[in-house]
Formats: structure tokens, sequence, C-alpha cells
């Protein structure tokens, strides 16, 4: 006779089984879910250039139009907030999702007051929606709405400036990471792809990327111990903040002035030395 | 409706038309574009999933493949680029959308449309679509006739090159999770004087809007990336996203026009888009905010003098199209004032001309551009031509000449005229009244 436990599992499993019935071929562990969500930060600007959503499935790539919206603290819609384009921006993979804010609500000088009203507003409460109807590529739908809340403070009108980081630099014969505080946020695809580090001779030093709570910090962990040596951080100028804002300028930028170095491919270099200790 | 004036200025021009349509009828011409035999993409690429088209003459069709972040460029039969197609047809295949569901065996709502092209020559229609089915999307490519033959393209035993235009990763480093590639997803493209230019929205970042490449392409193609940033007021510079744009010369300088996501109409001399150059476009136009530009076409049409003018045209999605003389663009100012307010525009905005609905649209011949249109009344997708010069279809409108009494008076006598004219290019040559 069963005890009353595994009374307790069979229920558990027969339920299982039953809402994998109820459901055709979807059952729980077949439903597509959202990962992660970046940028990871709760606390964004109010300029923020773009979302993105990861996926644990190959998705289809025609399934997430209309289904992805903004809600503000009243669960209404904010309208006309997301770029309607064309294309859904999938990664190869079909496994992110890249969701942009229209550039013309996030710029300046193109709107009146009463438009902006209804955007992302300093101090409010947003919530963005995966709605149930993101699907995979196995025809399985999200088994739940999927909603991620977010804070919004003011314009980040600030360019990202690698001379500005703070490293923290470990010893030489050790594996420890190079630790670099960004004082703000940054594009989590720039911080996987735009940030390198390079020997004096220019070579590339292979190792592990990882990123920080709220996307504030870099670290690198190197494959092989940190030789005493001059090391470079290479940092290619398209890297960018949440808001678009680049090394070179800024992404809406009212004055020009922004530019403080030409739109050049040339990289910024942050010198570091690591010493024997 | 247009001004009555404006079409008796036209006149002309449609009555070649007319004619040669009556001659011909609506002759379906060869299948000169049928593929050859298969041809291997020599780095082993295969086409997946079509979505923005271009011809590059005659006998190239370049395709986006967003799915895979390539351009393919398919070689087709070989026709002389100089070669010239007389049976110059118009189409009017109104509830084409069924009828392509049909010929599919798919529901027409399966059915995304993606991109149009009209071959320079034989002037059939390449469409590029995805089709859901229980077994998934899948993509067409579907060439159509005036006639209404419809026929799938098999692209994939087509002779095909492609170009990548994502990034490579660096092997040497791993990240915390699985982070793939940024890239980009092509919203237009451009070919002239062998060089493809190619508008994108990068799932990444807006590192490149506008890249160029030549074609043939070559065993290491450099597509070379430019910045584009345009102005709105003063020196206010946005770095967004080419959405449409056509190539153009203007004061014999070869000019890019391109409209942007958030409607400035913007204009960039060609010789300005070098390697990792920084441009500023010259905003000449905001077309209005809460709109997305559809397509951008050069345009030569009969004005009143009855003398070829050049225009651009701006089709919109959400507005009604904007008609630009080129000369107009040509002499606008960069836009130095602040944008006035919600529903404001500013600049060159030249007249409106109703192409609501058009999903797609491309330059069909020297009298008409095609459009696949969203037809309001029936829900049904139309691939229909339109007038140069007219920009119209009387067939849309049902009005007081439509009643069986009516009689055009003798001061109506050039309506009269331009409806005759314009009936059987539509398609009705059983409505004319004598």
């Amino acid at each position: 006779m069963p005890s009353l436990t595994s009374l307790v599992i069979l229920s558990a499993v027969e339920s299982l089984v039953a809402s994998s019935l109820d459901t055709g071929d979807c059952g729980v562990g077949v439903r597509p879910t959202v990962e992660e969500v970046y940028p990871t930060a709760t606390v964004l600007p109010s300029n923020l250039l773009r979302f993105y959503i990861y996926f644990d499935s190959e998705m289809d790539r025609h399934s997430a139009h209309d289904q992805i919206v903004v809600q503000n603290g009243h669960g209404d819609r904010v309208d006309d907030l997301l770029l309607d384009s064309r294309f859904e921006l999938w990664s190869e993979n079909a496994r992110r999702l890249t969701i942009v804010l229209d550039p013309g609500r996030v710029k300046t000088g193109l709107s009146n007051a009463q438009w902006l009203d209804d955007g992302l507003q300093d101090g409010e409460e947003f919530v963005l929606v995966v709605g149930l109807g993101v699907s995979a590529t196995n025809g399985c739908e999200l088994a739940t709405e999927f909603r991620h809340h977010f804070f919004v403070t003011g314009r980040d009108t600030n360019i990202p400036d690698p001379l500005t980081w703070n490293l923290r630099v470990p010893q030489a014969e050790s594996w420890e990471p190079l630790e670099v505080e960004l004082t703000k946020p940054l594009d989590h695809l720039s911080l996987a792809h735009r940030i390198r580090v390079r020997t004096p001779s220019g070579q590339l030093v292979s190792g592990r990327i990882e990123i920080g709570e709220n996307d504030e910090t870099w670290r690198f962990t190197p494959t092989q111990p940190w030789a005493p040596d001059h090391y470079q951080l290479v940092v290619d100028p398209a890297l960018e903040d949440l808001a678009g804002n680049r090394p070179t300028g800024l992404f809406d930028d009212p004055t020009g002035e922004s530019r403080t170095r030409q739109a050049s491919a040339a990289p910024i270099v942050v010198s570091f030395t690591v010493d024997s200790g | 409706m247009a001004s009555f004036k404006f079409q008796i200025g036209v006149i002309a021009c449609i009555a070649t038309l007319a004619c040669s349509a009556c001659a011909n009828g609506a002759a379906p011409e060869k299948g000169t574009d049928s593929p050859d035999d298969m041809m291997r993409d020599e780095r082993g690429h295969a086409p997946r999933s079509l979505s923005v088209l271009e011809f590059g003459g005659a006998n190239v069709l370049f395709a986006a493949d967003q799915q895979q972040n390539r351009v393919f460029a398919f070689e087709l039969r070989k026709i002389p680029d100089n070669t010239r197609n007389l049976d110059i047809a118009p189409y009017n295949l109104v509830g084409f959308g069924s009828q392509l569901a049909e010929y599919l065996g798919v529901n027409p709502f399966a059915i995304s449309y993606h991109d149009l092209a009209v071959h320079p020559v034989t002037k059939a229609a390449f469409i590029s679509a995805s089709v859901k089915t229980e077994e998934g999307v899948r993509s067409e490519l579907i060439r159509v006739t005036p006639d209404g033959a419809i026929t799938t393209v098999d692209y994939q035993k087509l002779s095909y090159t492609s170009l990548a235009l994502s990034e490579t990763p660096d092997s040497e480093v791993t990240f915390w999770r699985d982070i793939p590639a940024a890239s980009l997803s092509v919203t237009d493209f451009e070919f002239d004087e062998g060089v493809l230019y190619i508008a994108g929205l990068s799932n990444g970042e807006f590192a490149s809007t506008l890249r160029q490449v030549e074609y043939p392409f070559q065993e290491a193609a450099q597509l070379t990336s430019v910045e584009m940033f345009h102005t709105a007021h003063n020196q206010n510079e946005t770095r967004a996203p080419i959405r449409a744009m056509a190539i153009a010369t203007i004061d014999g300088e070869k000019t890019l026009i391109a409209a942007y996501t958030c409607t400035p109409l913007v204009t960039i001399p060609a010789s300005e888009l070098k390697d990792g150059a920084h441009i500023v476009g010259k905003t000449i136009a905001e077309l209005g905010y809460g709109n997305t530009p559809v397509e951008v076409l050069t345009v030569t049409a009969y004005n009143m003098e009855r003398q070829p003018e050049e225009f651009v045209l701006v089709i919109n999605r959400e507005m009604s199209a904007n008609l630009i003389k080129m000369d107009d663009l040509a002499k606008a100012p960069g836009l130095d004032k602040a944008f006035a307010g919600l529903g404001d525009t500013l600049g060159v905005e030249g007249t409106h001309v109703p192409f609501a609905g058009t999903l797609q649209a491309d330059d069909q011949d020297a009298q008409q551009i095609l459009a696949l249109r969203r037809n309001i009344d029936t829900g049904d997708v139309d691939l229909i031509s339109s007038m140069k010069g007219v920009y119209f279809r009387l067939s849309d409108f049902v009005s007081e000449y439509n009643f069986p009494d009516y009689e055009y008076a003798e001061n109506q006598k050039g309506t009269q005229m331009f409806h005759n004219m314009i009936k059987p290019v539509e398609g009705y040559p059983e409505m004319v009244i004598k």
C-alpha cells in the first residue's frame, strides 16, 4: 500500500501528465521560458534604447510582434514606445530578442511635451510584459506571462568614458580577475564584445568575461596566470551605455558638442601594470 | 481625388500605356527567370529566409536572409541589361493575396509579405514572403506576372554567392552566458554602379546603420560601415537607423536620400560614404512623427507642360505618401529650427498622394509604380500598378461617374477622355463611355 508521501507524489505526477495532455505536446518543460532580461538593472534612464530578452529555447521569429509591451504603473500600455520593426530582431540562434525603443521617442527636439508625457517618465514604475503568444519553434507558447518591473530616472546624457573607470588590478602569477568598475551600467553586448585585454605587443589575452550586478562591473579572468607586465584594456569606441551613448558621443546630441573625440575606428586604450607583488 | 488639371497634364503619357495595354492585353511574358542548374555557394551557405529584395541589373537578385544575417546574390538567367520589354502591362491583381494563398495551399493570414522587387527587364514581380504552416514557417520567393500567373522560384537551386552581415566573435574569450554576436537586420537595399548599399537595424547596436559592398562579392569582401546621424534642428544629432532609401543624382552629385525611422528625410552625398566615416546628413524635411516610411522611390513623371520631371516619392505606412520634386529637394536648405509639435511637418513636404495601405512598392516601369496593398474593403492583399503622374487608381473610387445614367457634360470632355484612357489600364475596358 502506498504511503501518504507517495500518494502525494503520484498525484503530482498525475496532474503534470494531465496538464501535459490538456495542452497537447506543450507540457511542463516543453514550453519556452524567459531566462533573463537585459539591462539587469531595475533603475533605468528615461532615454533607454533597448531591452534584450533571452529565452531558453529556439523561438519562432514571427511570434513576438504585438506580444511585447511596456505598461505604466496603472497597468496601461504605453503606446508608440517600442520601435515597430519590420522584422523581429532575433539573434542568429533565435534565443535572444532585441526590443528597440523608438529613437523618435528617445531623441530630443522632435516632439512636444504633451507627447513625451506618455513615455518613460522620471520617477515612475513600468513593467515590460512578454505575452503568452510568444512561441518556440516547437509551436509551444510561454506557460505564463513574463513581467519585468523597472523604475525610471532622468535622461542619461553622460558619455561613457573608459579613462574614468576604476581598475582593480590582480597580482602577477595569479588567476584573480581584473575587475573594472564602469561608473554606470553599460550595454551587456558591449561588455561582451567591445572590451578586451591585450599584451603590450597587442596580443589578445584569452580568458572569461563576467559582468557584475546591474551591468556596472566588468571582470576578466585569464586562462593563463597574469604575468608581471604592462597590459592594455582596449575599448572599441562603439561601446554603448543603456541609452546608446558612446565614448565618441551621445546617441542623441542636442548641441553636437558631445563629440569630444572624432568618431574614428581607433580604440581607446587604458594601460595597467600587473606587479609581481 | 487628384486635381483634374493634373490629370489632364499626364494624359499624353498615359495614352501610350493605355494603347500598349489594349494592343497586347495583359500579355504574360516568358519565364525568363527560371532557375538554371543548382550551383552551391562555395562557402557552403544555403539561403533559408528571404526578406528585403533588390535587383542588381537584369541578372542578379539580392536578398537579405534575416535568419542567417547574410546577403545572398542570386544569379538569374542571363538577359542583357539593355533588353527592352515591349509588353508593358499593368498589374490589376485585386485579391492577389487569396489567389496566392490558394496557390500555396494555405490560409491568406498565414502569409507575411516582406518585399517586392520588379525585374528591370521582364517587369515580373518578385515577392518574398514567410508562409506559416503546421510544419513551421517557410520562406518563399514568388514570381508573378501581370496576367496573374504565380510561380514559386526554387531559389535554393539558383546559383548564388553570399556575404555575412554579422561580426565573428573571437574564440579567445568566453562569456558569463551564451551571448550571440550582434547582427544586422536589413531594412533596405539600393544597388548602384556595382555597389550594394545596405541599410539595417542591428540587434545589438546602431553601430552601422549603413554599409556598402561591391558586387560581385570578393573572396574577402569588406563591408565598409558608416556611422549615420541626422539633425532635427540646429546641431541636434541622432544616430538612428535608416528605414528606406533611394539613390539619385542631385546637382550632378550622386546622393543618398534616406528616410529615417522617426521620419526625417535626409540627403547625404555618396562621396562622403567612406569606411568608418561619421556623417551628419542634411535633414531637408520632417515628414511627421508617428509614421514609418515604407519605401523611397525616385520617379520620373510628366508635368503639366508634358515635360519629364524628377520626383522623390516617399511611401508611408501611416501617413499619405509625399511626392517631392527633385528640384525642390536639391534646393532645400537644411532644417534650422526646432520641430514645432506633434503632427507638424517641416521643410520640403511636397504634395500628398494616396498610397494608403501599401505594404511594399517598387518602381515598375517608365509609367507605373507597383504596390502590394492591403485592401481596406476586403482585407485582402492586392498587387496593383499606379500610374506615375496620377498616383491613384480610378477604380478605387465610386463617384457619380459610375452611375449608368451619368452623362459627361460638354465641359467635362477632358475628364471623360481621361477616364476612358485609364479604365482599360485598370482592367475595365467595358466601362469606357464613348
